[in-house]
């Protein structure tokens, strides 16, 4: 019996030596000589809480860039400008890079040029930090630019920060169908949409600038998708300027009817609140907001709920939004025939939720110009020439806070 | 003494690290061989994919289109084990199972006799929690098969059924992308074979049979159902089957493994298998979310008879990377498959569906 718990003792002990191994340098530094071959093999490879350190340089990639699944991934470049992953010769893949499935990942320090779909995908992960990166197209506003620049999606608590989005075909930086972000100090221009949340519940938007885009900022919510019914987001301390950018997206994107000279548009979205933003120097409007029947899209989605609500709106700048208004887009066309081509501070298109009152407030935005298309009584431009008004004094009104301090928690952490 | 504490311990961890499945010659290690003839699926020369004893072919109703390459697929299971039927999804595998699944080029499509070239063999091996990929990229000389990570992109030339010349960049997925496709709930699961799938005739060397029903006679299939409640996908290209059937089970195969609702393609919220409805989940008169190029400047997924004015073609019929549809796998456009999605939707009746109302942004 002695010698069969000796044994016993012995095995344990190699079974250890085994399966114990000490701790390993976890991650690995790629050099300017290996980093083409190697980082998509240790990606493959990855280990939970793996830290991938990029070189400085510019590095040309065929196909796409991808992690899936392992946990606590780190890659690091030396700063955006810096570590430049260019895919301008691309032949695979719908993204520069790809993050899916991964809980804890964080993104930091390099550039993606030329990618020939998304820049920066990040689908179904939690935990995600995207600091000091840059997304952009080297060959201006074309429509075959890829659509996003950092595209967070289908993510729970998302940090954005510090980052560059440019000459996307459609947002720049684009968040959807997530909860819990914080998008705060990035800097957006010449894109399309400069930044877009989109069906996302509960975030923060704020110090971040907006220039020289189609459309500086969007809030939007889109019917028959798997997260709809986005809420509770905040804007504040954000700069949104001359967003008269052409707009170069292919026609069949919604954002394709955004009018250049756009500096905030609000549609669907409930329990918003934009403060001490400053909306400078648009052509065509400062702040829309609009229900998505406006659209006259259909939808099949019994829980979507197409209204704007909740909308509170208050101690803006808005300033400089002197017109003419754009003619290029139907939204631009439409003012051309129903506003004599004026652009205004303030467009709502008035189709409110049936048997409700309208729960939009607009406070202490200084003198602002405002019209009320009221399309609820007909879109079309007859219609609308004949029904709108220019009365703001039912939005004189406060809305109840609402609380989005549920990334304090994983923030602290990180 | 010493040498008993030896085996013993030795084989404490083999408990411990080694465990195999077994079935004859052929075993599956925990971690991938680095040559694909090491796992003896195949008898005399490799290259001839003559399957040992217990490596099944079979085939699918409608398959993936793969740049026009050729597959040969067959399948595994640990001695002892079988698969249980299921009516809608892949069929519940035993643990240990493999899929092997090669694909090659024919050096003259209308000579299949004159030599092929092999490009990868992929293994898809049945872990019990989810299920592990394996590529395999042969050599030039056809004499094996090489375990590799990374992929590669390979030109191939071929004579096609016209005897014209044909060229494409064929990509050999790395272990990430094996995911682009096979992902279920963000678990890595195959995709042919489901039974409306495999539910057809084969070949076999001892004569002509339903697979489902071989799988079963050689107790490797459990719970078949009777022969009239087994579902059926139409073969594509089966001109007896009717427009629709044959276009459905296209699309199944081609994209509904994302465009389902535990799929990558799900954020998009286009449906697209066998059993969707024709409406907005396929794309009937749907805005797009996120098609980013991939719109070609159209509005709707679909148009009801207009396939020019469809996205759904448009990115079809792309090579763009950015655009093209499916995402992966594919450098060439299936010309065959577009004229048969794009002859279902002209036949389309636009006065069947919900069309959107006149609005001041169209």
């Amino acid at each position: 019996m002695k010698i069969f718990n000796t044994i016993l003792l012995f095995c344990s002990f190699i079974l250890l030596l085994v399966q114990c191994k000490p701790a390993e340098v976890t991650g690995y530094t790629f050099t300017k000589e290996n980093i083409n071959a190697e980082f998509q093999k240790a990606l493959i490879t990855a280990k939970d809480g793996d830290t991938f350190s990029l070189p400085e340089g510019t590095f040309e990639f065929k196909r796409s860039i991808s992690l899936n699944d392992t946990p606590n991934i780190s890659i690091i470049g030396k700063g955006k400008g810096k570590t430049i992953l260019s895919f301008k010769n691309q032949v695979e893949g719908a993204e520069g890079m790809l993050i899916k499935n991964v809980q804890g990942i964080r993104l930091e320090g390099f550039t993606i040029s030329d990618s020939k779909g998304d820049a920066i995908k990040v689908q179904d992960c939690t935990n995600v930090i995207m600091r000091d990166l840059e997304t952009t197209w080297t060959t201006g506003k074309l429509a075959t630019n890829g659509a996003y620049g950092l595209y967070p999606v289908s993510s729970t608590n998302v940090l954005m920060e510090d980052c560059e989005a440019s000459f996307a075909m459609d947002a720049g930086i684009y968040v959807g169908q997530s909860n819990n972000v914080v998008v705060r100090n990035n800097y957006v221009h010449n894109n399309v949409a400069g930044l877009e949340i989109e069906n996302t519940i509960e975030g923060e938007v704020y110090g971040n600038i907006a220039k020289n885009n189609t459309g500086g900022m969007l809030i939007f919510d889109m019917p028959d998708l798997p997260q709809v019914n986005g809420d509770r987001i905040k804007f504040y301390d954000n700069l949104m300027e001359n967003n008269n950018g052409e707009n170069f997206a292919p026609k069949g994107m919604v954002v394709s009817t955004i009018p250049p000279g756009s500096g905030m548009v609000i549609m669907s979205h409930s329990n918003i609140e934009a403060y001490n933003n400053t909306i400078r120097g648009h052509k065509t409007l400062g702040i829309a907001v609009n229900s998505w029947l406006f659209t006259g899209q259909p939808y099949k989605d019994q829980n979507f709920d197409p209204f704007a609500t909740n909308i509170n709106v208050h101690d803006n700048v808005i300033e400089g939004t002197s017109g003419p208004a754009d003619i290029t887009t139907d939204y631009g066309k439409l003012i051309h025939a129903t506003l004599d081509g004026k652009a205004y501070d303030f467009i709502i298109d008035g189709i409110f939720k049936p048997g409700e009152d309208p729960s939009y407030c607009f406070k202490n935005n200084g003198e602002v110009s405002f019209v009320n298309l009221n399309a609820g009584m007909g879109a079309d431009p007859e219609s609308i020439r004949k029904n709108l008004n220019h009365d703001m004094s039912s939005f004189d009104c406060d809305l109840p806070n609402f609380d989005t301090s549920d990334h304090d928690a994983w923030l602290a952490v990180e | 003494m010493k040498k008993y504490i030896f085996i013993l311990c030795a084989s404490v961890l083999c408990l411990a690290n080694c465990s195999k499945i077994q079935h004859d010659s052929i075993s599956i290690p925990e971690q991938p061989f680095e040559l694909l003839s090491e796992y003896q699926f195949f008898t005399g020369d490799i290259a001839d994919l003559s399957p040992a004893e217990g490596v099944v072919p079979y085939d699918l109703n409608t398959p993936l289109f793969s740049d026009y390459s050729h597959k040969k697929r067959f399948v595994w299971m640990p001695e002892g084990t079988s698969a249980s039927y299921d009516t809608d999804h892949v069929l519940d595998f035993p643990v240990g199972a493999v899929l092997i699944k090669n694909f090659y080029y024919l050096q003259d499509e209308r000579n299949p006799d004159a030599g092929k070239r092999l490009m990868e063999t992929r293994l898809l091996v049945n872990r019990g929690e989810e299920w592990s990929a394996y590529g395999y990229t042969w050599n030039e000389d056809q004499t094996d098969a090489t375990y590799d990570v990374v992929g590669d992109i390979k030109e191939v030339t071929w004579t096609n059924l016209d005897g014209e010349e044909s060229t494409v960049d064929y990509i050999i997925p790395n272990k990430n992308q094996c995911k682009g496709c096979h992902a279920y709930d963000n678990k890595l699961l195959p995709i042919g074979p489901k039974a409306r799938n495999i539910n057809k005739s084969f070949v076999y060397a001892d004569g002509e049979m339903n697979q489902l029903e071989k799988w079963k006679s050689i107790g490797y299939l459990t719970s078949l159902v009777e022969k009239e409640e087994r579902p059926h996908v139409a073969n594509w290209e089966d001109e007896s089957q009717s427009l629709h059937a044959r276009s459905m089970a296209y699309l199944d195969m081609n994209c509904g493994h994302c465009h389902n609702p535990k799929g990558a393609g799900q954020t998009s919220g286009l449906t697209l298998m066998a059993d969707s409805d024709v409406g907005l989940k396929v794309g009937v008169f749907k805005p797009t979310v996120s098609a980013g190029a991939g719109t070609g400047g159209h509005t709707y997924s679909i148009v009801p008879g207009n396939p020019d004015e469809s996205i759904m073609i448009y990115r079809m019929k792309s090579t763009n990377p950015g655009a093209m549809m499916p995402e992966l796998g594919r450098r060439s456009v299936h010309e065959e498959g577009v004229d048969l999605i794009a002859n279902w939707i002209k036949e389309m009746d636009p006065s069947n569906f919900d069309q959107p109302k006149d609005s001041s942004l169209n």
